[in-house]
């Protein structure tokens, strides 16, 4: 049993820096535009490490290290790709297209920028309006996990009062520092996760005896797999599964491909590429960013898998049959191997992640309806022409700060409703990171690339995309269909259909739709693409 | 006695790399460690790099 006494210290010192940055990002926000960008001038070891550590969240390493510690490292390949498409590819390529159309067309916000990009309207209430459906579940589950974290380690406190402590001490600092005050917390509690993911794995590699050692061991224990899993597919933890088994559909379609090529087009990482100076700034934040992502979700992994081996030496079972489920593999690895010093380092860990990531969701989804769907809705669609005197500028940055207040409270509400249990952090994060790549990747790549775009091309996409997937998540794939639960009403059964219809992810279907969609309509409609309006032309 | 040691030493020769026997995960693995290392060869290569705006 952990102390008490070092668990809330521990707690109280971590809420005060955060309070400390908090302010700090509050005193440095004075308008609209500070409060959505960060005053555009951002260092680069901040937007490296706010990048990071957006990306990562509790699912990350809780989800997914308990999905390496159930079902092996495959998943190594999430990790892989996270870093190399999702940080560098998209610095690199995306990043510095972003930056410069977006101080080109003096966008603010992701719905803003690929509406100027397109000069339509359409396109950004649209792209505000799939933000706010989508990201208010992804927010309640990223608040599910770390409150019920918090609420395991943390004496006297039960779900609803983490879920309350949690929800209000993020909100305090989103709300009135904006992404200032978003992304010099995201730093700390970047630095804060490494630290405590490093501190975990080499005291788990020194007591399997080191990296070659512990694989080895991981290795041997591959007729150990539990029947349940050797049916489907696994046949070791350091093992690809059987190739077209369920267990090799659901790690590639429904966790390696939409979360790997999701984050192309996440509007709460796109955002930024806009806080930087210059391209320069950029490329200096990329080994920040590399570093983290290794040393995060990496590890994570490693850590997850390597937990069988801990647990069949001490205990004789391995982790999922010892923890009873993969969401609590991780949690109990470490509450059964380390030192309560670091048992409470994790909880602060776990408590970043999540917080770092839930700031953004918050800030991303207060922004599209305080900016965007307001601007549209009020007719003020180039908001920036009447936020340029001091009272204007303060008037957007309340506006921003109540559509925030909003938002978080609709994520609280559905945090507090949502089921606990059934992999929903994990199901969620997969989920949220289709529906972004589905219907905004093609118009988003389109717009950042053509020379001459078409705008029906990315309306079309864009619809496609979002309504494809709505319908496969909703009705086929078995997985994301039980969130709903709309075919169970309806038919008794998890989908419409059965057999591997059944578990193909939704990205598969609807993010091939978009882009053919795309592609088409962008050869068909010769005579209406932009023409030197189109700024990737420019 | 003599199968299990027999055994043991054969799950060994098929120890390709990092301890890992499934060439697709040792990949994995590299190409995870690769990324990170890329990244941060990038930004070196780049940290003073005059890029066109």
């Amino acid at each position: 049993m952990v102390d008490s006494g070092l668990v809330w210290g521990a707690t109280i010192v971590y809420v005060v820096i955060m309070g400390l940055l908090g302010y700090l990002g509050w005193r440095r926000t004075k308008s609209g535009s500070d409060f959505l960008l960060a005053g555009k001038n951002v260092h680069p070891f901040i937007i490296g490490l706010s990048y990071g550590s957006t990306f990562i969240s509790t699912s990350a390493i809780v989800g997914f290290g308990g999905f390496a510690g159930a079902w092996g490292l495959g998943i190594v390949w999430l990790a892989g790709l996270n870093i190399a498409l999702g940080l560098l590819f998209a610095f690199v390529f995306f990043g510095k297209r972003v930056r410069k159309i977006g101080q080109k067309l003096k966008s603010q916000t992701f719905p803003e920028l690929l509406g100027s990009t397109y000069n339509s309207s359409f396109i950004r209430w649209f792209v505000a309006v799939v933000i706010l459906l989508g990201m208010p579940l992804y927010a309640a589950a990223v608040l599910i996990g770390g409150s019920t974290f918090m609420y395991q380690v943390i004496p006297g406190l039960d779900f609803n009062g983490a879920l309350i402590v949690f929800t209000f001490v993020t909100a305090a600092y989103v709300i009135t520092g904006g992404l200032r005050a978003v992304m010099y917390t995201d730093a700390f509690q970047g630095v804060l996760m490494i630290v405590g993911m490093t501190a975990i794995f080499l005291i788990t590699m020194s007591l399997l005896g080191g990296f070659d050692s512990a694989n080895q061991q991981l290795t041997n224990l591959a007729p150990q797999v539990p029947a349940t899993y050797k049916a489907q597919g696994m046949v070791g933890w350091t093992a690809f599964p059987t190739l077209g088994s369920d267990n090799w559909i659901t790690l590639v379609t429904t966790i390696i491909l939409p979360v790997g090529i999701g984050v192309l087009a996440q509007p709460q990482l796109a955002v930024r590429f806009m806080t930087a100076k210059d391209s320069k700034a950029l490329n200096r934040s990329i080994p920040f960013g590399g570093v983290f992502l290794v040393m995060t979700v990496g590890l994570a992994y490693l850590i997850g898998a390597w937990s069988n081996v801990y647990f069949w030496d001490n205990f004789g079972q391995v982790s999922i049959v010892k923890a009873g489920s993969i969401n609590n593999i991780i949690p109990a690895f470490i509450n059964a191997s380390q030192d309560q010093v670091i048992v409470v380092i994790f909880m602060l860990t776990l408590l970043a992640a999540a917080m770092s990531t839930l700031s953004s969701l918050f800030h991303v989804m207060g922004s599209a309806a305080g900016y965007d769907l307001f601007s549209v809705v009020t007719g003020r669609d180039r908001f920036k022409k009447y936020a340029t005197t001091q009272n204007t500028a303060k008037g957007s940055l309340r506006v921003n700060q109540v559509a925030t207040l909003i938002v978080i409270f609709v994520s609280f509400v559905l945090a507090a409703e949502l089921p606990r249990s059934g992999g929903i952090i994990a199901i969620a994060t997969s989920m949220f990171f289709g529906v972004c790549a589905s219907a905004f990747l093609p118009l988003f790549v389109q717009g950042l690339f053509a020379k001459r775009p078409s705008v029906l091309a990315a309306k079309l996409s864009l619809a496609i995309g979002a309504v494809a997937w709505v319908l496969w998540t909703t009705f086929a794939c078995k997985t994301t269909a039980s969130v709903f639960g709309v075919v169970q009403a309806l038919t008794g059964k998890p989908s419409i259909f059965t057999g591997a219809l059944a578990v193909i992810d939704p990205i598969l279907i609807a993010l091939p739709l978009s882009t053919l969609t795309l592609i088409v309509v962008w050869v068909l409609d010769k005579n209406s693409r932009m023409d030197g309006r189109g700024v990737a032309g420019a | 006695m003599a199968m299990a040691i027999s055994h043991v030493r054969r799950l060994e020769r098929r120890t390709l790399l990092l301890g890992v026997d499934d060439p697709w995960i040792a990949a994995g693995l590299i190409f995870m460690f690769g990324s990170g290392v890329a990244c941060v060869i990038y930004g070196i290569w780049k940290w003073n790099a005059e890029e066109e705006d």
